[in-house]
Protein backbone atom coordinates (compact mmCIF):
# COMPACT_ATOMS: atom_id res chain seq x y z
CA UNK A 1 0.00 0.00 0.00
CA UNK A 2 1.51 3.31 -1.04
CA UNK A 3 1.56 5.89 1.73
CA UNK A 4 0.08 9.30 1.07
CA UNK A 5 2.71 11.76 -0.16
CA UNK A 6 3.77 14.43 2.27
CA UNK A 7 4.84 17.87 1.14
CA UNK A 8 6.47 20.93 2.58
CA UNK A 9 4.10 23.85 2.29
CA UNK A 10 6.01 26.70 0.66
CA UNK A 11 5.57 30.21 1.93
CA UNK A 12 3.75 32.70 -0.28
CA UNK A 13 7.05 34.19 -1.44
CA UNK A 14 8.54 30.84 -2.31
CA UNK A 15 5.36 29.97 -4.18
CA UNK A 16 5.62 33.22 -6.13
CA UNK A 17 9.26 32.51 -6.96
CA UNK A 18 8.50 28.96 -8.09
CA UNK A 19 5.72 30.12 -10.37
CA UNK A 20 7.79 32.94 -11.85
CA UNK A 21 10.71 30.61 -12.50
CA UNK A 22 8.40 28.02 -14.06
CA UNK A 23 7.04 30.63 -16.47
CA UNK A 24 10.58 31.73 -17.24
CA UNK A 25 11.65 28.16 -17.90
CA UNK A 26 8.75 27.72 -20.29
CA UNK A 27 9.69 30.91 -22.10
CA UNK A 28 13.33 29.89 -22.45
CA UNK A 29 12.31 26.48 -23.73
CA UNK A 30 10.46 28.23 -26.54
CA UNK A 31 12.98 30.88 -27.54
CA UNK A 32 16.38 29.27 -27.02
CA UNK A 33 18.12 27.33 -29.70
CA UNK A 34 18.64 23.91 -28.13
CA UNK A 35 21.83 23.32 -30.09
CA UNK A 36 23.68 26.43 -29.04
CA UNK A 37 22.03 28.13 -26.10
CA UNK A 38 20.62 25.34 -23.98
CA UNK A 39 23.25 26.13 -21.34
CA UNK A 40 20.99 28.98 -20.22
CA UNK A 41 18.08 26.61 -19.69
CA UNK A 42 20.42 24.28 -17.83
CA UNK A 43 21.63 27.08 -15.57
CA UNK A 44 18.06 27.99 -14.78
CA UNK A 45 17.23 24.36 -14.13
CA UNK A 46 20.11 24.15 -11.63
CA UNK A 47 18.81 27.23 -9.85
CA UNK A 48 15.33 25.72 -9.70
CA UNK A 49 16.75 22.46 -8.38
CA UNK A 50 18.46 24.40 -5.59
CA UNK A 51 15.14 25.98 -4.70
CA UNK A 52 13.37 22.63 -4.70
CA UNK A 53 15.98 20.98 -2.48
CA UNK A 54 13.75 20.50 0.54
CA UNK A 55 12.47 17.49 2.39
CA UNK A 56 9.62 16.66 2.21
CA UNK A 57 9.45 18.22 -1.26
CA UNK A 58 7.29 21.10 -2.26
CA UNK A 59 4.00 20.05 -3.87
CA UNK A 60 3.69 20.23 -7.65
CA UNK A 61 2.66 23.60 -9.00
CA UNK A 62 -1.09 24.03 -8.87
CA UNK A 63 -1.46 25.04 -12.50
CA UNK A 64 0.49 24.31 -15.61
CA UNK A 65 2.67 27.38 -16.19
CA UNK A 66 2.13 29.34 -19.36
CA UNK A 67 5.02 30.95 -21.22
CA UNK A 68 6.05 34.18 -19.61
CA UNK A 69 4.47 37.33 -20.94
CA UNK A 70 7.24 39.45 -19.48
CA UNK A 71 10.29 37.27 -18.76
CA UNK A 72 12.38 40.08 -17.34
CA UNK A 73 9.65 40.96 -14.86
CA UNK A 74 9.28 37.31 -13.87
CA UNK A 75 13.02 37.13 -13.32
CA UNK A 76 12.95 40.17 -11.06
CA UNK A 77 9.88 38.84 -9.25
CA UNK A 78 11.65 35.58 -8.52
CA UNK A 79 14.72 37.31 -7.12
CA UNK A 80 12.68 39.71 -5.00
CA UNK A 81 10.50 36.91 -3.66
CA UNK A 82 13.57 34.84 -2.81
CA UNK A 83 15.16 37.76 -1.01
CA UNK A 84 12.04 38.13 1.13
CA UNK A 85 11.85 34.37 1.71
CA UNK A 86 15.51 34.44 2.71
CA UNK A 87 14.89 37.20 5.23
CA UNK A 88 11.96 35.25 6.69
CA UNK A 89 13.85 31.97 7.04
CA UNK A 90 14.47 30.77 10.57
CA UNK A 91 17.64 28.78 10.04
CA UNK A 92 20.98 29.66 8.54
CA UNK A 93 20.80 26.65 6.28
CA UNK A 94 17.49 27.69 4.77
CA UNK A 95 18.58 31.31 4.41
CA UNK A 96 21.69 30.28 2.54
CA UNK A 97 19.75 27.88 0.33
CA UNK A 98 17.81 30.82 -1.06
CA UNK A 99 21.03 32.79 -1.36
CA UNK A 100 22.58 30.19 -3.66
CA UNK A 101 19.50 30.28 -5.89
CA UNK A 102 19.71 34.05 -6.09
CA UNK A 103 23.42 33.85 -6.83
CA UNK A 104 22.79 31.37 -9.64
CA UNK A 105 20.14 33.64 -11.10
CA UNK A 106 22.41 36.66 -10.85
CA UNK A 107 25.12 34.74 -12.67
CA UNK A 108 22.65 34.13 -15.50
CA UNK A 109 21.71 37.79 -15.51
CA UNK A 110 25.22 38.75 -16.52
CA UNK A 111 25.07 36.56 -19.62
CA UNK A 112 24.34 38.67 -22.74
CA UNK A 113 22.45 35.76 -24.31
CA UNK A 114 20.11 35.68 -21.35
CA UNK A 115 19.49 39.40 -21.53
CA UNK A 116 18.59 38.94 -25.18
CA UNK A 117 16.30 36.00 -24.44
CA UNK A 118 14.27 37.83 -21.78
CA UNK A 119 14.17 41.20 -23.52
CA UNK A 120 10.63 42.52 -24.24
CA UNK A 121 9.72 41.57 -27.76
CA UNK A 122 12.76 39.37 -27.92
CA UNK A 123 13.37 36.37 -30.08
CA UNK A 124 10.54 33.97 -30.72
CA UNK A 125 7.84 36.32 -29.56
CA UNK B 1 14.82 30.53 19.03
CA UNK B 2 17.90 30.52 21.25
CA UNK B 3 20.37 33.43 21.29
CA UNK B 4 22.84 31.19 19.53
CA UNK B 5 20.39 30.50 16.70
CA UNK B 6 19.72 34.21 16.45
CA UNK B 7 23.41 35.07 16.19
CA UNK B 8 23.91 32.37 13.57
CA UNK B 9 20.92 33.63 11.62
CA UNK B 10 22.34 37.15 11.60
CA UNK B 11 25.65 35.77 10.36
CA UNK B 12 23.83 33.85 7.65
CA UNK B 13 21.82 36.92 6.66
CA UNK B 14 25.00 38.90 6.16
CA UNK B 15 26.52 36.10 4.11
CA UNK B 16 23.27 35.82 2.14
CA UNK B 17 23.48 39.50 1.24
CA UNK B 18 27.07 38.98 0.14
CA UNK B 19 26.07 35.99 -1.97
CA UNK B 20 23.06 37.70 -3.49
CA UNK B 21 24.66 40.90 -4.70
CA UNK B 22 27.41 41.31 -7.27
CA UNK B 23 30.74 41.61 -5.44
CA UNK B 24 31.62 45.21 -4.72
CA UNK B 25 34.73 46.89 -3.45
CA UNK B 26 35.78 45.35 -0.15
CA UNK B 27 38.40 45.95 2.53
CA UNK B 28 40.24 42.65 2.34
CA UNK B 29 41.58 42.93 5.88
CA UNK B 30 38.03 43.08 7.18
CA UNK B 31 36.76 40.31 4.91
CA UNK B 32 39.58 37.95 5.83
CA UNK B 33 39.15 38.69 9.54
CA UNK B 34 35.40 38.07 9.34
CA UNK B 35 36.02 34.89 7.38
CA UNK B 36 38.38 33.71 10.10
CA UNK B 37 35.80 34.51 12.78
CA UNK B 38 33.14 32.44 11.03
CA UNK B 39 35.46 29.50 10.49
CA UNK B 40 36.70 29.74 14.10
CA UNK B 41 33.12 29.40 15.25
CA UNK B 42 32.48 26.44 12.99
CA UNK B 43 35.60 24.76 14.35
CA UNK B 44 34.60 25.40 17.95
CA UNK B 45 31.10 24.03 17.53
CA UNK B 46 32.30 21.02 15.62
CA UNK B 47 34.94 20.26 18.25
CA UNK B 48 32.34 20.44 21.02
CA UNK B 49 29.80 18.21 19.31
CA UNK B 50 32.21 15.81 17.65
CA UNK B 51 35.24 15.52 19.94
CA UNK B 52 37.25 13.46 17.48
CA UNK B 53 37.51 16.50 15.21
CA UNK B 54 39.73 18.11 17.85
CA UNK B 55 42.57 15.87 16.80
CA UNK B 56 45.07 17.82 14.76
CA UNK B 57 46.48 16.04 11.74
CA UNK B 58 49.62 17.46 10.24
CA UNK B 59 49.31 18.28 6.58
CA UNK B 60 51.97 19.74 4.31
CA UNK B 61 51.23 23.27 3.23
CA UNK B 62 49.44 23.29 -0.08
CA UNK B 63 48.16 19.73 0.28
CA UNK B 64 44.41 19.40 0.41
CA UNK B 65 42.57 16.83 2.47
CA UNK B 66 41.88 13.86 0.18
CA UNK B 67 38.33 13.75 -1.12
CA UNK B 68 38.08 10.06 -0.32
CA UNK B 69 38.83 10.82 3.31
CA UNK B 70 36.20 13.54 3.40
CA UNK B 71 33.67 11.20 1.85
CA UNK B 72 34.49 8.38 4.24
CA UNK B 73 34.03 10.57 7.31
CA UNK B 74 32.67 14.02 6.44
CA UNK B 75 32.78 15.35 10.00
CA UNK B 76 36.40 14.37 10.47
CA UNK B 77 37.15 15.65 6.97
CA UNK B 78 35.63 19.04 7.73
CA UNK B 79 37.62 19.16 10.97
CA UNK B 80 40.84 18.42 9.10
CA UNK B 81 40.15 21.08 6.50
CA UNK B 82 39.43 23.64 9.20
CA UNK B 83 42.51 22.76 11.23
CA UNK B 84 44.68 23.48 8.22
CA UNK B 85 43.52 27.07 7.89
CA UNK B 86 45.98 29.92 8.11
CA UNK B 87 45.06 32.75 10.42
CA UNK B 88 45.46 36.23 8.98
CA UNK B 89 48.32 38.26 10.46
CA UNK B 90 47.29 41.87 10.10
CA UNK B 91 48.42 45.21 11.44
CA UNK B 92 45.01 46.01 12.83
CA UNK B 93 43.23 44.11 15.60
CA UNK B 94 40.03 42.15 14.86
CA UNK B 95 38.13 44.35 17.32
CA UNK B 96 39.10 47.36 15.27
CA UNK B 97 38.39 45.76 11.91
CA UNK B 98 34.99 44.40 12.94
CA UNK B 99 33.90 47.57 14.69
CA UNK B 100 30.35 48.34 13.57
CA UNK B 101 30.87 52.07 14.07
CA UNK B 102 33.49 52.34 11.36
CA UNK B 103 32.44 53.95 8.11
CA UNK B 104 32.99 51.42 5.39
CA UNK B 105 31.54 50.61 2.00
CA UNK B 106 28.47 48.39 1.66
CA UNK B 107 30.20 45.08 0.93
CA UNK B 108 32.71 45.56 3.73
CA UNK B 109 29.87 46.41 6.11
CA UNK B 110 28.27 43.04 5.33
CA UNK B 111 31.54 41.29 6.12
CA UNK B 112 31.74 43.26 9.37
CA UNK B 113 28.25 42.02 10.27
CA UNK B 114 29.08 38.43 9.43
CA UNK B 115 32.27 38.48 11.47
CA UNK B 116 30.80 40.32 14.43
CA UNK B 117 27.80 38.01 14.74
CA UNK B 118 30.07 35.00 14.42
CA UNK B 119 32.06 36.33 17.38
CA UNK B 120 28.80 36.81 19.28
CA UNK B 121 27.76 33.27 18.40
CA UNK B 122 31.07 31.95 19.73
CA UNK B 123 30.55 33.90 22.93
CA UNK B 124 26.99 32.59 23.33
CA UNK B 125 28.06 29.05 22.49
CA UNK B 126 30.37 28.93 25.49
CA UNK B 127 27.50 29.91 27.80
CA UNK B 128 24.34 28.18 28.98
CA UNK B 129 22.02 29.89 26.50
CA UNK B 130 22.65 27.46 23.68
CA UNK B 131 19.82 25.13 24.53
CA UNK B 132 19.82 21.38 24.25
CA UNK B 133 22.73 19.68 22.56
CA UNK B 134 21.16 16.26 22.34
CA UNK B 135 20.47 14.06 19.36
CA UNK B 136 18.53 15.81 16.60
CA UNK B 137 19.41 19.21 18.03
CA UNK B 138 23.10 18.36 17.69
CA UNK B 139 22.51 17.38 14.10
CA UNK B 140 20.67 20.60 13.46
CA UNK B 141 23.56 22.61 14.92
CA UNK B 142 26.09 20.70 12.84
CA UNK B 143 23.99 21.40 9.75
CA UNK B 144 23.85 25.09 10.56
CA UNK B 145 27.59 25.54 10.97
CA UNK B 146 28.31 23.41 7.91
CA UNK B 147 26.02 25.70 5.91
CA UNK B 148 28.04 28.69 7.14
CA UNK B 149 31.29 26.98 6.15
CA UNK B 150 29.92 26.33 2.69
CA UNK B 151 28.87 29.96 2.29
CA UNK B 152 32.36 31.11 3.24
CA UNK B 153 33.84 28.70 0.71
CA UNK B 154 31.56 30.05 -2.02
CA UNK B 155 32.55 33.62 -1.20
CA UNK B 156 36.24 32.75 -1.31
CA UNK B 157 36.14 33.12 -5.06
CA UNK B 158 35.10 36.75 -4.74
CA UNK B 159 37.89 37.43 -2.26
CA UNK B 160 40.53 35.91 -4.49
CA UNK B 161 39.18 37.84 -7.46
CA UNK B 162 39.64 41.08 -5.54
CA UNK B 163 42.99 40.16 -4.05
CA UNK B 164 44.99 41.07 -7.14
CA UNK B 165 48.66 41.07 -6.25
CA UNK B 166 48.06 40.30 -2.60
CA UNK B 167 49.21 36.71 -2.51
CA UNK B 168 48.52 36.28 1.19
CA UNK B 169 44.77 36.31 0.55
CA UNK B 170 45.15 33.48 -1.89
CA UNK B 171 47.30 31.56 0.59
CA UNK B 172 44.65 31.95 3.28
CA UNK B 173 41.96 30.71 0.92
CA UNK B 174 44.09 27.85 -0.34
CA UNK B 175 44.78 26.68 3.18
CA UNK B 176 41.16 25.56 3.37
CA UNK B 177 41.04 23.84 0.01
CA UNK B 178 38.19 21.35 -0.03
CA UNK B 179 36.10 23.34 2.43
CA UNK B 180 33.03 23.39 0.23
CA UNK B 181 33.20 19.69 -0.56
CA UNK B 182 33.61 18.86 3.13
CA UNK B 183 30.72 21.14 4.09
CA UNK B 184 28.50 19.67 1.39
CA UNK B 185 29.34 16.16 2.56
CA UNK B 186 28.46 17.08 6.13
CA UNK B 187 25.17 18.59 4.97
CA UNK B 188 24.43 15.41 3.04
CA UNK B 189 25.22 13.40 6.14
CA UNK B 190 22.98 15.52 8.30
CA UNK B 191 20.24 15.18 5.73
CA UNK B 192 17.38 17.51 4.98
CA UNK B 193 15.48 16.38 8.05
CA UNK B 194 17.78 16.51 11.07
CA UNK B 195 15.22 14.81 13.27
CA UNK B 196 15.45 11.69 11.16
CA UNK B 197 18.99 10.94 12.33
CA UNK B 198 19.47 8.22 14.90
CA UNK B 199 20.16 9.71 18.29
CA UNK B 200 21.73 8.46 21.48
CA UNK B 201 19.93 9.69 24.62
CA UNK B 202 22.68 11.80 26.09
CA UNK B 203 25.81 11.72 23.98
CA UNK B 204 25.35 13.56 20.73
CA UNK B 205 28.84 12.69 19.58
CA UNK B 206 27.94 9.04 19.90
CA UNK B 207 24.79 9.74 17.95
CA UNK B 208 26.77 11.25 15.14
CA UNK B 209 29.26 8.42 15.20
CA UNK B 210 26.42 5.90 15.15
CA UNK B 211 24.87 7.65 12.21
CA UNK B 212 28.09 7.27 10.27
CA UNK B 213 27.67 3.52 10.44
CA UNK B 214 24.34 3.76 8.66
CA UNK B 215 25.55 5.61 5.61
CA UNK B 216 25.52 2.65 3.26
CA UNK B 217 22.32 3.77 1.62
CA UNK B 218 23.51 7.24 0.75
CA UNK B 219 23.63 8.18 -2.89
CA UNK B 220 27.02 8.10 -4.59
CA UNK B 221 29.03 11.19 -3.90
CA UNK B 222 31.97 12.91 -5.45
CA UNK B 223 34.77 10.61 -4.46
CA UNK B 224 32.77 7.60 -5.54
CA UNK B 225 32.28 9.20 -8.92
CA UNK B 226 36.00 9.93 -9.16
CA UNK B 227 36.77 6.39 -8.10
CA UNK B 228 34.40 5.03 -10.72
CA UNK B 229 36.04 7.10 -13.45
CA UNK B 230 39.45 5.90 -12.31
CA UNK B 231 38.30 2.30 -12.58
CA UNK B 232 37.03 2.99 -16.07
CA UNK B 233 40.38 4.42 -17.08
CA UNK B 234 42.38 1.57 -15.59
CA UNK B 235 40.10 -1.17 -16.76
CA UNK B 236 38.32 -0.25 -19.97
CA UNK B 237 36.26 -3.42 -20.20
CA UNK B 238 33.02 -1.51 -20.12
CA UNK B 239 34.19 0.35 -23.20
CA UNK B 240 34.86 -2.75 -25.23
CA UNK B 241 32.62 -3.05 -28.28
CA UNK B 242 29.70 -5.32 -27.61
CA UNK B 243 26.87 -6.66 -29.68
CA UNK B 244 24.70 -3.77 -28.60
CA UNK B 245 27.03 -1.13 -30.05
CA UNK B 246 26.45 -0.33 -33.72
CA UNK B 247 29.35 -1.37 -35.92
CA UNK B 248 30.30 2.12 -37.13
CA UNK B 249 30.57 3.33 -33.55
CA UNK B 250 32.70 0.46 -32.34
CA UNK B 251 34.83 0.64 -35.45
CA UNK B 252 35.34 4.33 -34.89
CA UNK B 253 36.31 4.02 -31.26
CA UNK B 254 38.34 0.86 -31.38
CA UNK B 255 41.48 2.10 -33.19
CA UNK B 256 41.92 4.82 -30.60
CA UNK B 257 41.21 2.57 -27.67
CA UNK B 258 43.41 -0.29 -28.77
CA UNK B 259 46.88 1.14 -28.06
CA UNK B 260 45.78 2.21 -24.61
CA UNK B 261 44.33 -1.13 -23.68
CA UNK B 262 47.21 -3.09 -25.12
CA UNK B 263 49.84 -1.14 -23.29
CA UNK B 264 47.84 -1.29 -20.11
CA UNK B 265 47.23 -5.00 -20.25
CA UNK B 266 50.77 -5.72 -21.27
CA UNK B 267 51.97 -4.33 -17.98
CA UNK B 268 53.34 -7.09 -15.75
CA UNK B 269 51.22 -6.09 -12.78
CA UNK B 270 47.96 -6.37 -14.58
CA UNK B 271 46.99 -9.76 -15.91
CA UNK B 272 44.19 -12.22 -15.71
CA UNK B 273 44.41 -12.41 -11.96
CA UNK B 274 43.24 -8.82 -11.66
CA UNK B 275 40.29 -9.44 -13.87
CA UNK B 276 41.38 -7.06 -16.58
CA UNK B 277 41.47 -9.73 -19.28
CA UNK B 278 38.01 -10.49 -20.58
CA UNK B 279 37.04 -14.01 -19.67
CA UNK B 280 37.27 -16.47 -22.54
CA UNK B 281 39.61 -14.39 -24.69
CA UNK B 282 42.83 -16.05 -25.69
CA UNK B 283 44.19 -13.51 -28.11
CA UNK B 284 44.35 -9.81 -28.45
CA UNK B 285 42.37 -7.99 -29.68
CA UNK B 286 39.39 -10.07 -28.63
CA UNK B 287 37.53 -11.28 -31.67
CA UNK B 288 34.39 -12.36 -29.91
CA UNK B 289 31.75 -9.69 -29.94
CA UNK B 290 33.55 -7.23 -32.17
CA UNK B 291 33.84 -9.36 -35.28
CA UNK B 292 30.99 -11.79 -34.90
CA UNK B 293 28.53 -9.08 -35.73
Amino acid sequence: MTPDPTFTTPSAHVRAAREALARLQHHLDLVLDPMTESVLATDLAFAVLGLEDVYPPYPPLAVEPLPSEDPAADFDTAIRALLVASSEATTARETLRYAYVIRDLRAMESDPAFALAVAPGGRGR
Amino acid sequence: MTPWNLAILHTANALTALLSEPPGRVDLDVAVTARAAVLDHVTTVLADLVPRTRTRHSRPIGHAVPVALIEADPLDGLGRVLHGRIRPLLDRAPSELLDARRRVDATTALWVDAGRYALVATRVWSGPAVGSRDGPRAWQVVGEVAALAEAVAVLDRDLVAQAGERQWVQQIVESTAGLRIAAREVLALVGPDCAARPAAPSNEAAAITAALAGRAGRPPTLSKDVGHLTVLLINPRPWLPTRSVPAPVSGGVWPYLQPVTQSRWAAPTCGRNLGCWPAGFTQWPPVTGASSR
